[in-house]
């Protein structure tokens, strides 16, 4: 009991939290909306997209933060930008050569994932200044915070638009799909409820400036 | 010492990045190097497994790549696309004689006419033959020269003189010397000469500033034989456009890769046609970058499975209500649908014509816009046959110049069809051919009915907003021969179409016009107006 108490101030534990709640890259932060918005309208989807860019952002902010001291902070960003474009593209060829059925259901999400603001973000607020023990959790823990809410949403959209959770039928027979939660729009008006949703149970609020 | 402080600093810092870049090329290098091979191999494993599936072929996974290399199940049949491979390596000029393609690697120039060969004894004997001459740049050496004959040997020339050997050994415009040794062909070869001196001189004369550059519908005049004979003779790598077909043996069915653009980028797959290359037996789509969970929903086997069975007849059409060459769309996803079956029409037309020849053409759909203009009753269920004979009950049709004007027995009423490539799209930038139905009252100028109908239904303005069966109708009553479809429209002109649509088509518009005037008249001057 003494342990799980103390486990409230431990460094790892808080950093899990901020990642997955307090600073939810999608609903606080409102970062990476493009490809949440885009492949958010199947469940299977989502998840390989999250897993993705949760693999792309540990490993490139444990690459950045082992070169924290040794990359002139001129040319930071064009670093980052270097050493997640690696990364990504390593990953795309590595599932095109050896795990064929995983990189064709991934398709285009994976180039996709250089583009997520997300890895840049936490390359910048969070690796370049902390030793790679902290580094790796926070990464797992931005990653998983977008995962789950790209799955939530994307249990809406597919439900309500295709009937189905995880290509299996969900609604009764008689169900008429709504086609617009399949396009862009739809992923809109989930997102946004979701996130006006989120901040008003937290009561997070955002000051004017 | 600040400023050197500040040097160091910044060497360092290109230090960094060059580092970073090289570090970052070798570690990409590194896993392309590692992960070719089997990407290629398991491409290569996904389209032998594509077509065997298509083909209903079971096999052992591990044993995939031998069974199909060994030819006992399918059989690899190539053939290259001579007509893609002609656009991209020659630019096309023409003057008011010849037609010249200039090879874009190495600039040498390709003449190709016609000109009258005289054999036989006395030389009484004449034939029309094509001539294919490959010049350099200056047009001075003749690398090649082929005067294409059926190969008659009872005509010397064409045993001694246009023979391989022979025309071979012509490399300049002054002949005394290459043609001496060759004897008792003496008329062929005063022909022969006599053809090449004019046109070398003509060369000479008009030099290469006069080219005129033209376009592809202007090479429609030359053959398939001719584009091959004029592309191999360049010396080009043709490569690229050798096409691959996979026969199945048993069933004899055939299945291909294609490749084409959709709405955000490449989409490729595989089609399996029956022999006859009209009916799908299958459809798979390999790789696309359509927008996730709409276009890209066409790999989808619910989507795909759609295709089995279908014709193309002449097209498939996507986004239309089940019938034999209709399959259903996706919803949200219109371009992709219709890129989709652009592609898959413009594959299927191609190796339908490679195999069978020309397709034939859909005079269905004209045919009963005919007798719909002259008020015949049809039964639309009737298929081509009954067409045809109820067309010959009541219409003289007339035939000259390559024109054909039906002519209506009871009312003396004309009409006419013909199929102009017209622009279409925003930019201006899709081609395509349609079928124009023209009918005309008996004075041949007062328009009796006008409509147009598309092999392909890509949702384009010019055809949703300008071509459209309401618009066109607003012909009915006006007179050609100066047409035009122009808002501000002048009570008493009786040329100008009052045009309710309300959209701008700056492609389609003039070009319609343009084309509908011009076929007017060559119908008007070819039956002078008077049947």
């Amino acid at each position: 009991m003494k342990k799980w108490i103390r486990l409230k101030y431990t460094k790892w534990y808080n950093i899990l939290k901020d990642g997955i709640s307090t600073n939810n890259p999608i609903v606080i932060s409102v970062l990476g909306i493009c490809s949440a918005l885009a492949i958010t309208n199947k469940v299977s989807n989502a998840l390989a997209m999250g897993i993705g860019v949760t693999f792309v952002i540990i490993a490139s902010s444990a690459v950045i933060s082992l070169l924290r001291n040794v990359i002139p902070s001129k040319v930071r960003m064009i670093a980052y930008m270097v050493i997640i474009s690696v990364f990504v593209i390593a990953v795309d060829m590595f599932l095109q050569g050896f795990f064929p059925t995983i990189a064709k259901s991934l398709g285009a999400y994976v180039g996709l994932i250089i583009t997520n603001c997300i890895v840049m973000g936490r390359a910048e607020a969070f690796a370049v200044k902390n030793p790679l023990k902290y580094t790796l959790v926070d990464g797992f823990a931005s990653g998983l915070g977008y995962t789950i809410v790209l799955l939530l949403v994307a249990s809406v959209r597919e439900i309500l638009a295709f009937g189905t959770w995880f290509n299996l039928p969900v609604m009764s027979q008689g169900f008429t799909t709504w086609t617009i939660m399949a396009m862009a729009p739809g992923g809109f008006f989930v997102l946004g409820l979701f996130v006006w949703i989120i901040r008003e149970l937290t009561k997070y609020y955002e000051e004017a400036v | 010492m600040k400023n050197s402080k500040l040097t160091s600093y910044y060497l360092k810092m290109v230090l960094f990045v060059l580092l970073l870049g090289a570090f970052s090329a070798l570690i990409l290098i590194g896993v392309d190097l590692l992960t070719k091979k089997r990407i290629a191999s398991n491409n290569k494993i996904e389209l032998y497994e594509t077509i065997f599936n298509h083909n209903n072929v079971s096999y052992q996974p591990e044993e995939i790549i031998t069974l199909f290399e060994t030819n006992s199940v399918i059989k690899v049949e190539e053939f290259y696309y001579y007509q893609e491979a002609f656009l991209d390596f020659f630019t096309i000029y023409k003057d008011h004689e010849l037609t010249y393609f200039i090879n874009n690697q190495n600039n040498n120039v390709t003449v190709y006419y016609q000109d009258n060969f005289n054999f036989g004894p006395g030389g009484k004997e004449q034939e029309l033959l094509d001539v294919i001459l490959v010049m350099d740049e200056n047009l001075t050496t003749i690398k090649y020269l082929n005067v294409v004959h059926d190969g008659n040997n009872d005509y010397w020339g064409k045993r001694d003189l246009l023979i391989p050997e022979i025309l071979n050994t012509i490399t300049t415009f002054d002949f005394d010397n290459n043609l001496d040794n060759v004897t008792g062909v003496t008329h062929t070869k005063t022909s022969l000469i006599l053809s090449l001196e004019s046109k070398g001189k003509l060369l000479n004369k008009v030099g290469r500033k006069a080219f005129k550059k033209i376009t592809l519908a202007d090479i429609n005049f030359l053959n398939e034989n001719t584009l091959k004979e004029v592309l191999t003779n360049n010396e080009l790598n043709l490569n690229k456009y050798l096409i691959k077909a996979y026969r199945h043996l048993e069933s004899n069915n055939l299945s291909f890769q294609f490749r084409g653009k959709g709405m955000w980028g490449e989409i490729s797959g595989i089609l399996t046609l029956k022999a006859d290359l009209m009916t799908i037996v299958n459809l798979t789509i390999l790789e696309q970058e359509e927008t996730p969970g709409l276009g890209a929903l066409i790999v989808e086997r619910e989507f795909l499975d759609q295709f089995t069975g279908k014709t193309f007849n002449p097209n498939i059409i996507i986004n239309e209500n089940n019938g034999p060459s209709a399959v259903d769309g996706l919803t949200g996803a219109t371009n992709t649908s219709g890129s989709l079956q652009i592609i898959l029409n413009e594959v299927q037309t191609l190796f339908y014509e490679n195999y069978y020849g020309k397709k034939p053409d859909n005079l269905r759909d004209a045919y009963q816009k005919i007798l719909a203009a002259h008020e015949i009753e049809y039964d639309e269920e009737g298929d081509d046959d009954y067409l045809i004979t109820l067309i010959n009950s009541h219409f003289i049709s007339a035939e000259k110049n390559g024109l054909k004007l039906y002519t209506n027995i009871a009312t003396n009423n004309l009409s006419f069809l013909f199929s102009p490539v017209i622009t279409f799209g925003q930019f201006g930038d899709d081609k395509e051919e349609i079928i124009v139905v023209v009918s005309l009252e008996d004075d041949f100028k007062t328009i009796l009915d006008l409509s147009v109908i598309f092999t392909d239904n890509t949702a384009h303005w010019g055809k949703t907003k300008f071509l459209t069966t309401k618009n066109l109708a607003h012909a009915k009553g006006f007179e050609f021969p100066n047409l035009s479809f122009n808002k501000d429209k002048n009570e008493n002109d009786t040329s100008k179409v009052d045009n309710i649509s309300d959209a701008t088509t700056p492609h389609t518009l003039p070009e319609f016009e343009e084309k509908l005037n011009e076929a007017y008249r060559n119908y008007f001057n070819t039956f002078g107006g008077n049947n």
